[in-house]
């Protein structure tokens, strides 16, 4: 992928960035319940793999690890649900980006893996920072009505 | 990127938004000096902030430094200066944002398509950071105003913030 390229599929993430973070907040509003340190942890893990199938499955393994609690087990089914979901922004950006009409296959199979990696890694940097607001807030909400009372 | 007429015409509009926001960023400016007032580190904060919204390219990135600034540290949730700013710079100004882009659009439908180029619909995304930029940038010199003239800003106290002297 040459750097022409890779330039214009980061302007179409930064495009799609704001509605990435709108629907991160959508999906963190009906879980919530990543502490701060596993919401960075895995925004960490999503920074650090090089492969969106990588990346989901490290989520599928957090859904099945025995130590997680039944109900937390939605959280991460859910959001490998989400970052699969991607796949279809994915083909979109790689539309948009009006590539070559002799693009081969595997370079376009590659071009696509690469930009849904882009996206999760977005997505989840978004999903990372609202948990870790929204769990300070609930605490400072929660400590005011207990000072008030 | 529009075409120079149609940029000439968005900065103009943007300015003049800009100057509305004296009275909102003097509110947070106060705000401000109140959460921060018993540390040091409130400058560099307010700083970071203004870093982070000149050279981010999206919005969702400023956004993102405010939420992980008011969660790790509460000194962003006092008086709600955290989730205020994020209510300020999320949904009043991308609705100033949209109001800028129409504004702009009227002011430059005279002048044909071909010939000027016109906006973009990416205009609206880069018209929200800019607002963002100004909006941070007020907010910044009147918190460090506020450090030395807390009178100014509601606060009769008379006290300055322990940190005002290496301004």
């Amino acid at each position: 992928m040459n750097q022409q390229m890779t330039r214009k599929i980061f302007k179409e993430i930064d495009k799609r960035s704001y509605d990435l973070m709108k629907a991160a907040e959508r999906f963190g509003g009906g879980h919530s319940i990543l502490t701060s340190n596993q919401a960075s942890g895995l925004a960490v893990s999503a920074d650090c793999v090089d492969n969106p199938n990588t990346l989901i499955t490290h989520i599928q393994n957090q859904s099945t690890k025995s130590t997680v609690r039944e109900k937390d087990r939605g959280f991460w089914r859910d959001l490998k649900k989400e970052i699969e979901a991607l796949r279809g922004e994915a083909e979109q950006v790689f539309v948009a980006l009006e590539p070559p009409p002799d693009t081969t296959d595997k370079a376009r199979k590659e071009a696509i893996q690469y930009i849904q990696l882009l996206l999760a890694r977005d997505y989840i940097q978004h999903l990372s920072m609202h948990e870790v607001y929204a769990r300070a807030l609930q605490k400072h909400q929660e400590e005011d009505y207990g000072n008030g009372a | 990127m529009a075409n120079h007429v149609v940029e000439l015409a968005l900065r103009r509009t943007v300015a003049a938004k800009s100057d509305l926001y004296y009275e909102a960023t003097k509110e947070f400016g106060g705000l401000a000096r109140i959460a921060f007032a018993a540390g040091a580190s409130g400058k560099a904060q307010i700083r970071n902030l203004e870093n982070i919204a000149n050279s981010a390219s999206r919005v969702s990135d400023i956004l993102d430094f405010v939420k992980r600034q008011s969660g790790r540290q509460t000194r962003w949730l006092t008086h709600e200066f955290g989730p205020l700013l994020l209510k300020k710079l999320d949904n009043d100004l991308k609705a100033d944002s949209e109001q800028v882009f129409k504004e702009v659009q009227t002011a430059t439908s005279g002048l044909t398509t071909s010939e000027v180029g016109g906006l973009h619909e990416d205009d609206r995304r880069r018209i929200h950071i800019l607002l963002c930029r100004e909006f941070v940038r007020h907010l910044s010199a009147h918190y460090l105003y506020a450090l030395v003239r807390p009178d100014s800003y509601g606060d009769n106290s008379n006290e300055s913030a322990d940190d005002s002297e290496d301004l």
